[in-house]
């Protein structure tokens, strides 16, 4: 038993596919989704434009292809908001909790 | 059985390791000072961290420098990491410093409001312990 010999044979391939997997991907954009609307409630849209902005898509296979949501300022009042308060820095904390 | 104590106050404990370190060259502070805005000061947050068990506090928080030069503010953000690293496993305003890392940055983020200074900023963990006074009840 203590002599079994147990051998790993790792596929990057289905680790890429597992990475994109839609539950996977349903989860990392519920964080995102709720830091925008957290953000998005704290700066008025712009002509329409809401402040912040959303997007999710998987990174370069360079093997891993991590799948990432980012949050972006869409709007200059929002710039200036984010740089005066740091909302990002601080919902992200909040969410990731 | 768990005893939860009251946790200690990381972001005062976060403040006077940079004011030990920073003394008077730059003045140490949770809020902007509103007038009188000194050459270099270091603005210090609690933006979160959590606790999931009794015996430490994991507070992640966000450290502002601001100089009016660009070398001044980037020794200084370098001079704030140095001090919470060497922290580490010592007492600090009451409190025992258990940890620092994770961190991010610094960055060049200038602060809008504020265009004489420059800024930079890191955020990072700082784990507190939070059991000093823990003494279960022996069965």
């Amino acid at each position: 038993m203590a002599d079994e010999d147990v051998r790993f044979r790792w596929r990057d391939n289905n680790f890429y596919k597992m990475r994109s997997e839609p539950q996977i991907i349903a989860v990392l954009e519920a964080i995102g989704r709720e830091v925008v609307e957290k953000a998005n409630a704290q700066v008025e849209p712009t002509r329409g434009l809401e402040a912040y902005g959303m997007v999710s898509s998987q990174g370069a296979r360079r093997p891993y292809g991590r799948w990432h949501v980012r949050v972006y300022t869409q709007t200059n009042a929002a710039k200036r908001y984010e740089a005066e308060n740091n909302t990002l820095v601080r919902l992200t904390q909040e969410a990731a909790n | 059985m768990r005893i939860w104590l009251t946790p200690q106050p990381a972001l005062l404990g976060a403040v006077t390791v940079l004011e030990e370190a920073f003394g008077t060259y730059a003045m140490v502070s949770t809020k902007l000072p509103s007038r009188n805005m000194p050459d270099r000061f270091v603005k210090v947050s609690r933006i979160g961290g959590r606790q999931d068990d009794p015996v430490t506090d994991r507070a992640r928080i966000l450290v502002e420098c601001y100089a009016k030069d660009t070398a001044s503010v980037e020794h200084m953000c370098n001079t704030a990491r140095a001090a919470y690293r060497n922290a580490c496993a010592t007492r600090v305003a009451g409190m025992w410093i258990r940890w620092y890392g994770n961190e991010s940055g610094p960055v060049d983020f200038p602060h809008p409001g504020i265009v004489d200074r420059e800024r930079w900023q890191f955020t990072a963990d700082l784990w507190i312990k939070s059991n000093q006074l823990a003494t279960p009840e022996p069965h």
